[in-house]
């Protein structure tokens, strides 16, 4: 005699914790419609998951907050030195200034940090709830190592060396608003004034 | 990096030994004394105190080897991975922003002030591939140049008096508006 049940009910009366469609990479073995039939993603970098957290709604006399957009490109096949430089040339430019830079820019990572741009630019707009597209402007741009693969590099005579096939990841986050005004570079006499402001917040500890 | 192996083919290792051979004679002509004669000047450098001996094979050739290379130029310390950013990131090596960007007036793409527009210029150079295609077709083949000015017509365009005796290329679309005629 056979008592047969719904496969779920009959896995959830069976053993409570356990359930077999976790197990399933696929449901093909299973055939219920309540099983995720797809893989899961590969997993989500940190820069990835920064752009699901949710803010507690603000309250009415609060600024308003500005959007901010994080987006990626991962094993770009390019020197994380090399694109450093283009990281540090766009940082704190506003996204049409940034854009034209790297148009006119001879680099091999300058095309596919624009494309990045224009991809961040395009969520923004879609996604993001931002208005004009070019109200947007870089708060931080960042390179990352990618993975490295070792090959062998011939030379004469017979002998060899072996070479890094090197890979970046880049990052750049978007933020509503017009760029902020650059700083002013540190002179030596802002320096002198930090150092004597410094000795004078010195006092005596442990004393009356 | 550069990692030299040495392969153990023992032709190869001899091949080596011999070339190194041959340098350790060649610079250090003091050493050997009178033994070459045409070499110029002594080199103004502290020679190892023992000379290579060519007969000798295997152990001896690798200390000179060592001791020839005393003299070349190497770091002795590593350097700091502060002092590498420091150099890395000198203003003079960081990528400086171009002020020389404007709008086109025709197109609106950006463009450099002292270059063409590369919008409109792939535009032309599109159109220019076209009336060669034509001009191509029209001659049959190399060296058919005839002695005679060319000119386009579009859609709709009659020669003119002036365009007697020229070469008239038809092209079947309307005149681009970059294109004026004459």
């Amino acid at each position: 005699l056979c008592c047969f049940l719904a496969g779920s009910a009959w896995a959830s009366g069976l053993l409570g914790w356990a359930r077999p469609e976790r197990w399933l990479a696929s449901s093909s073995l299973l055939p219920l419609s309540c099983i995720h039939t797809s893989t899961s993603l590969q997993k989500l970098g940190k820069w990835e998951k920064k752009n699901r957290i949710v803010y507690p709604p603000q309250l009415p006399g609060e600024p308003r907050r500005p959007a901010e957009i994080y987006h990626c490109r991962r094993e770009i096949k390019y020197s994380k030195d090399k694109m450093w430089y283009l990281a540090k040339l766009i940082k704190g430019m506003s996204i049409d200034q940034a854009l034209a830079q790297l148009e006119f820019n001879d680099k091999k990572g300058a095309k596919v940090i624009k494309e990045v741009l224009l991809e961040a630019q395009e969520k923004a707009v879609r996604n993001y709830n931002v208005e004009f597209k070019s109200n947007l402007y870089i708060a931080e741009s960042l390179t990352g190592r990618g993975s490295y693969t070792k090959r062998i590099r011939y030379h004469g005579k017979g002998m060899f060396g072996m070479m890094k096939i090197v890979r970046c990841h880049y990052f750049v986050k978007l933020v509503e608003g017009p760029p902020p005004p650059p700083e002013p570079p540190r002179t030596g006499f802002d320096q002198a004034k930090e150092y004597v402001q410094q000795l004078r917040n010195r006092t005596l500890v442990h004393t009356l | 990096a550069l990692i030299v192996v040495f392969s153990p083919l023992p032709r190869l290792r001899s091949l080596l030994q011999r070339c190194w051979g041959r340098l350790d004679r060649g610079l250090l002509p003091g050493v050997s004394g009178g033994q070459n004669p045409a070499w110029g000047p002594a080199l103004a450098v502290q020679a190892p105190a023992f000379s290579p001996q060519p007969a000798d094979d295997s152990s001896e050739a690798w200390p000179s080897l060592l001791g020839s290379i005393l003299w070349m130029a190497a770091p002795k310390s590593r350097r700091t991975i502060e002092v590498n950013r420091c150099r890395r990131r000198n203003p003079n090596k960081l990528i400086k922003v171009k002020r020389n960007i404007d709008v086109c007036p025709e197109c609106g793409n950006l463009k450099q002030k002292h270059i063409l527009c590369s919008y409109c210029y792939a535009k032309v150079k599109a159109e220019t591939r076209l009336i060669r295609k034509e001009i191509r077709k029209k001659e049959g083949g190399p060296f058919n140049v005839p002695t005679v000015e060319t000119v386009v017509l579009y859609d709709g365009e009659k020669p003119t008096e002036k365009d007697e005796g020229k070469r008239i290329i038809e092209r079947a679309r309307k005149r681009p508006s970059w294109f004026v005629q004459n």
